[in-house]
């Protein structure tokens, strides 16, 4: 699978200056992370605007990982069930490069977060979203962990 | 203890007792000689113990380390019991004295209480070396095993089951040498007829009991399981050929033997068991995930539409757009549900089949009109869908079969629409075969094939996840089909694509 073709092209400078927060969501289901995406852009217009974030989306985790830029992200929602790869291991090898990205994790199963915490020490697991979720409170999620 | 010199006074060569010269008393006896040597006793019972003690000590016994008046007050040697070897050779003597617990009958009708150690296992080798047909054992607990595998026991019965054919059956308690013993025992050979099974700890008994032929017993009693040594570890042991016993004894037998292949066969369904729990509860998590999946587009692009609706006008594309995607998902949430649906049918086995005879070709000819509906949203004008209903120039008779006609329909629909998922130009043929036995509906693709790594789980849950699949199609089209009597498989093509087929039995009437 390749990465979502909705990504923008903006040059440099401009990314860095017309948005607030950037963020990254890998989720393998195209339809998922094309429905977030423009949930959050929604939200740009209707927000305040000088908190517009921009959404970067992949649908495969192991390009998500090769295009990965530090200091570029706010955030990155991960789902678990990813192929391949699991959503926790992805989080570690990015956390490898940006220690400082926040992350939320998508899940449409059960969590167990002490199993979880034993096997993944080094990861934030204070942010889980269930799928399917509402766009207000996902909204409502994102930017809050943005701020 | 010779009393040569000493005819005037004459004690009584085992007892020591007293015997007055010429007494016509019933119960003196006159000399008596044994081995060139002439004795007198008291009691007739001191000779023949006299003689026993001579013939287990030999002339040694004379210089017993034992005093004399131990033999008159010791109760053991006033009671003790001859070995079962010698009941045959002595008569039954009426006249015991202070043997309450030895009921004499006759010679091949008796119980006899057995009380030293060494002779219960004489008697136990004995009757277990004289069997004919069969031996049973219970031991009372796994060192019993132990105990008699160290005195070479189970080492002889195996011999004999061997060399002689005698069946054997052993019911014992179980640890872990046990268990390797047995699987030594059972790798021995074809011709080994020792059956061993377990017996529950909770059900272990206090005594060991032996079983020849149906027709003697011996019941041992354990006195401390502790000790390794048989001698100490025995108490008394029971010795009968009545037939009342003995069969009581077979019985118990049978019923513990019989209970331990119960037990056997519940343990290995609870193993079933837990594996099929274990496969469900991985089955719920994939359908959750996949359910939810489709659910989550739905929600959103509908709310964001909402929330867009002054703006709408401006943005047909986007509405247009989000639209075909909230139904498609709706759509593929309808397919997953029934599929998911029909799998708990079929996994609990209520999925009815309505059986009816139908004409293969209006099965087929069905489907193909369903798919036809199914795709007309995403017809791919470069694929060609070909039936060819005839078999041959001679052969026009119709193939009844005795199907679930829906069910069969559902089966071709799903084929085709794999055929059209895989296949970007080419052609889709459809074509029949028919035997004296069954008849056999073929799919062919000029598509991208079958995965080889998907190869092996084609027909499982969850396997293939295609763009459009739901990953269960092929599952549950093989149940169906397997249901009907037929079979079901798929394969790539030696130059491009795959097919896929299923047979079922035609109708004979």
């Amino acid at each position: 699978m390749t990465k979502d073709i909705s990504r923008t092209t903006t040059t440099t400078t401009e990314k860095k200056q017309s948005f607030w927060k950037r963020v990254l969501i890998v989720d393998d289901d195209a339809d998922i992370t094309m429905t977030f995406k423009r949930g959050i852009e929604n939200s740009n217009d209707h927000s305040d605007s000088s908190k517009r974030i921009e959404v970067y989306t992949y649908n495969d985790p192991m390009a998500a990982l090769s295009d990965f830029e530090p200091n570029f992200y706010g955030l990155m929602l991960i789902d678990i069930n990813l192929p391949g790869i699991n959503g926790f291991q992805l989080c570690e090898k990015i956390l490898e490069l940006d220690i400082n990205v926040r992350v939320c994790f998508m899940s449409s199963g059960e969590i167990n977060r002490e199993a979880l915490r034993e096997i993944y020490p080094r990861i934030s697991l204070g942010c889980f979203i269930k799928k399917p979720v509402n766009m207000d409170y996902f909204i409502k999620r994102v930017r809050a962990e943005l701020d | 203890m010779t009393n040569n010199t000493d005819k005037q006074q004459n004690k009584c060569a085992l007892c020591g007792k007293l015997i007055k010269e010429q007494q016509k008393d019933n119960s003196a006896i006159d000399a008596e000689i044994i081995d060139g040597t002439s004795y007198t006793f008291d009691k007739n019972e001191c000779m023949l113990m006299f003689k026993r003690l001579r013939s287990v000590y030999g002339a040694e016994f004379e210089n017993s380390l034992v005093p004399q008046e131990q033999f008159v007050s010791d109760p053991f040697w006033n009671r003790a019991i001859p070995t079962v070897q010698e009941i045959k050779d002595i008569e039954v003597e009426k006249e015991a004295v202070g043997r309450e617990e030895e009921t004499v009958i006759a010679k091949q009708d008796t119980i006899k209480l057995i009380q030293d150690p060494a002779e219960i296992q004489r008697t136990a080798v004995d009757i277990g070396t004289s069997a004919k047909d069969e031996v049973l054992i219970i031991f009372s607990t796994a060192n019993a095993f132990h105990r008699q595998e160290r005195l070479g026991g189970i080492q002889a019965l195996s011999e004999a089951v061997e060399k002689r054919g005698i069946n054997a059956r052993i019911l014992t308690p179980k640890d872990k040498s046990i268990e390797n013993t047995v699987h030594k025992l059972m790798q021995r050979g074809k011709h080994t007829k020792i059956e061993i099974r377990f017996i529950e700890p909770d059900l272990q008994s206090q005594v060991t009991t032996l079983i020849v032929d149906r027709k003697s017993s011996l019941v041992v009693e354990l006195k401390d399981d502790t000790k390794e040594s048989i001698y100490e570890a025995i108490g008394l042991g029971i010795y009968s050929n009545r037939k009342a016993t003995v069969l009581s004894y077979v019985s118990i037998f049978e019923s513990f033997w019989k209970q331990a292949e119960l037990h056997q066969q519940l343990g290995r369904l609870y193993e079933q068991l837990k594996v099929h729990d274990q496969m469900q509860k991985e089955f719920i998590n994939v359908a959750a995930h996949e359910l939810r999946t489709p659910i989550q587009p739905i929600i959103g692009l509908a709310e964001i539409l909402r929330s867009k609706k002054d703006t709408i006008v401006r943005s047909t594309d986007i509405y247009d757009e989000y639209l075909s995607i909230i139904i498609r998902n709706a759509r593929r949430l309808k397919e997953l549900t029934e599929n998911i649906l029909d799998i708990t049918r079929i996994e609990s086995q209520s999925m009815n089949l309505n059986t009816q005879k139908a004409d293969i070709d209006n099965l087929i000819l069905g489907a193909i009109q369903e798919s036809t509906e199914n795709q007309s949203s995403i017809i791919n004008h470069n694929v060609k869908l070909m039936y060819n209903p005839s078999l041959g120039e001679n052969d026009r008779s119709n193939i009844l079969v005795s199907v679930d006609k829906g069910r069969i329909i559902q089966v071709i629909t799903n084929l085709i629409s794999n055929a059209f998922s895989f296949t970007k130009k080419g052609v889709i043929s459809i074509t029949k075969e028919k035997t004296l036995e069954d008849v056999t509906v073929k799919i062919k693709d000029t598509g991208s094939g079958i995965d080889p790594q998907i190869l092996p789980r084609l027909f499982t849950k969850f396997t293939t996840r295609s763009e459009r699949g739901t990953g269960l199609g092929l599952y549950i089209c093989k149940q169906i089909v397997e249901a009907h009597g037929g079979k079901i498989w798929g394969k790539n093509n030696d130059d491009q694509g795959a097919t896929f087929g299923f047979s079922l039995p035609i109708n004979r009437e």
